[in-house]
């Protein structure tokens, strides 16, 4: 994707940096401003951080003994939603699950019933496990508390880049968590 | 019911439904012992449900008697339900399709009435008495589908009557990420915290049944790794 950014476009519409900022969190720059580059990757940086924090804070699933006794449950799965739906359920799970780039998870699919099937798989990048569902609309996401949320958006990205670019994050609500 | 998108189905979320209690004992107004498996609540509409699920055909009478002695104050004082999300309350009864006829009955036998959900193909259907609140009663109404086909299986993956493969599904996975770690002794306790949510807490029934599983897991694993 390539960026056009200014440091302070009303005041010099000179200084800018044209971008070209990859799928993979690399930032090429040129331009007239290094101050106008290091302000968007300071951004980028920034915007990624606090989403990986909410995917932690907000999504983690735990169940938790409140002192009065009362047992809640809390987060929630994400869903990564197909714009077309999986056309061989095999082939892609085996694709995604065998532990090679660029997914990097490991696990072994079990068919839940029909279409939906059910992994807990291990995330190599970061040695952690993370259970998804799949079905050939959407591939659920539960990730256990404690557990890196960097492996939401990687799955998300890599999905994108490598399988379709249509692929949406929501959330169990159905709320897109990536805005356009 | 529980294992909805965000733990319930959406009809009851945007009610503002939310779960306020797992398996949370209480006492009844006359001192009796209650445990609802799930209890949710909903300040927008200021209603609670507390579900009691039935596996066979049988309810206890004695077991519904004690929840036709809950009174709102109960729930506030203690259940520690927000007065706000309790105005009105359902006791319900769930049950599967094959005893639909066997639970009815046990509720009608007792005079009482509490709604009587079953779970069928389709979803969940009211088939006995309705909900003091009108917009969670219309949910029910006439069913409230599920595509039981997608429906989460992952919030709470084992507990002491899952089967050895469906502890391995999930024991093996933390090994690896263990081993990755360069650990050289896991003991079975380690595994039970992952894997049993509120473990520190479980009674001595189930933390038995479940150590066991996973110790006939961990010994298998370890003398058939070899093979294919």
């Amino acid at each position: 994707m390539k960026v056009k950014h200014w440091l302070d476009r009303q005041n010099d519409e000179n200084a800018f940096s044209l971008s070209d900022v990859k799928y993979d969190g690399k930032i090429t720059a040129r331009g007239t401003s290094f101050q106008s580059h290091i302000s968007l990757v300071s951004n980028v940086s920034r915007d990624y951080s606090r989403n990986i924090t909410e995917f932690e804070t907000r999504f983690a699933l735990h169940f938790e003994r409140e002192q009065n006794g009362r047992i809640t449950l809390t987060g929630e799965p994400l869903a990564v939603t197909f714009g077309r739906p999986i056309a061989n359920m095999e082939v892609f799970l085996e694709k995604v699950f065998s532990g090679a780039a660029p997914f990097r998870l490991s696990g072994v699919p079990l068919n839940v019933r029909g279409q939906l099937y059910r992994v807990v798989a291990v995330d190599l990048h970061v040695s952690q496990t993370v259970t998804f569902e799949i079905a050939p609309e959407f591939m659920r996401v539960f990730l256990p508390r404690g557990s890196c949320g960097n492996t939401v958006a990687r799955l998300y990205t890599n999905l994108q880049h490598y399988y379709d670019s249509t692929v949406e994050l929501r959330t169990g609500g159905g709320v897109r968590v990536f805005e356009p | 019911m529980c294992k909805g998108a965000v733990g319930l189905p959406t009809n009851l979320r945007q009610l503002g439904d939310r779960e306020t209690g797992i398996e949370m004992p209480f006492q009844n107004a006359g001192s009796e012992a209650v445990v609802p498996e799930l209890i949710i609540s909903s300040r927008n509409v200021h209603h609670s449900l507390l579900f009691e699920w039935k596996e066979g055909g049988n309810t206890e009478a004695d077991q519904l008697r004690r929840y036709n002695g809950i009174i709102q104050q109960d729930l506030t004082q203690r259940a520690m339900l927000a007065a706000d999300e309790c105005a009105t309350f359902n006791v319900t009864v769930i049950g599967v399709h094959e005893f639909r006829d066997r639970i009815a009955l046990g509720v009608d036998n007792g005079g009482y009435t509490f709604p009587v959900l079953i779970v069928t193909d389709a979803g969940i259907e009211l088939i006995r008495h309705g909900f003091a609140e009108p917009q969670t009663d219309a949910v029910f109404r006439p069913l409230l589908n599920i595509n039981w086909d997608n429906a989460p299986t992952s919030f709470s993956p084992v507990d002491g009557s899952s089967e050895l493969w469906e502890y391995a599904e999930q024991i093996i996975p933390f090994l690896l990420t263990r081993m990755e770690a360069g650990d050289t002794r896991i003991v079975a306790e380690d595994v039970a915290h992952h894997i049993i949510p509120l473990w520190d807490t479980a009674n001595q029934n189930f933390s038995q049944q479940v150590a066991a599983k996973i110790v006939a897991v961990l010994t298998y694993a370890s003398q058939n790794a070899t093979q294919g």
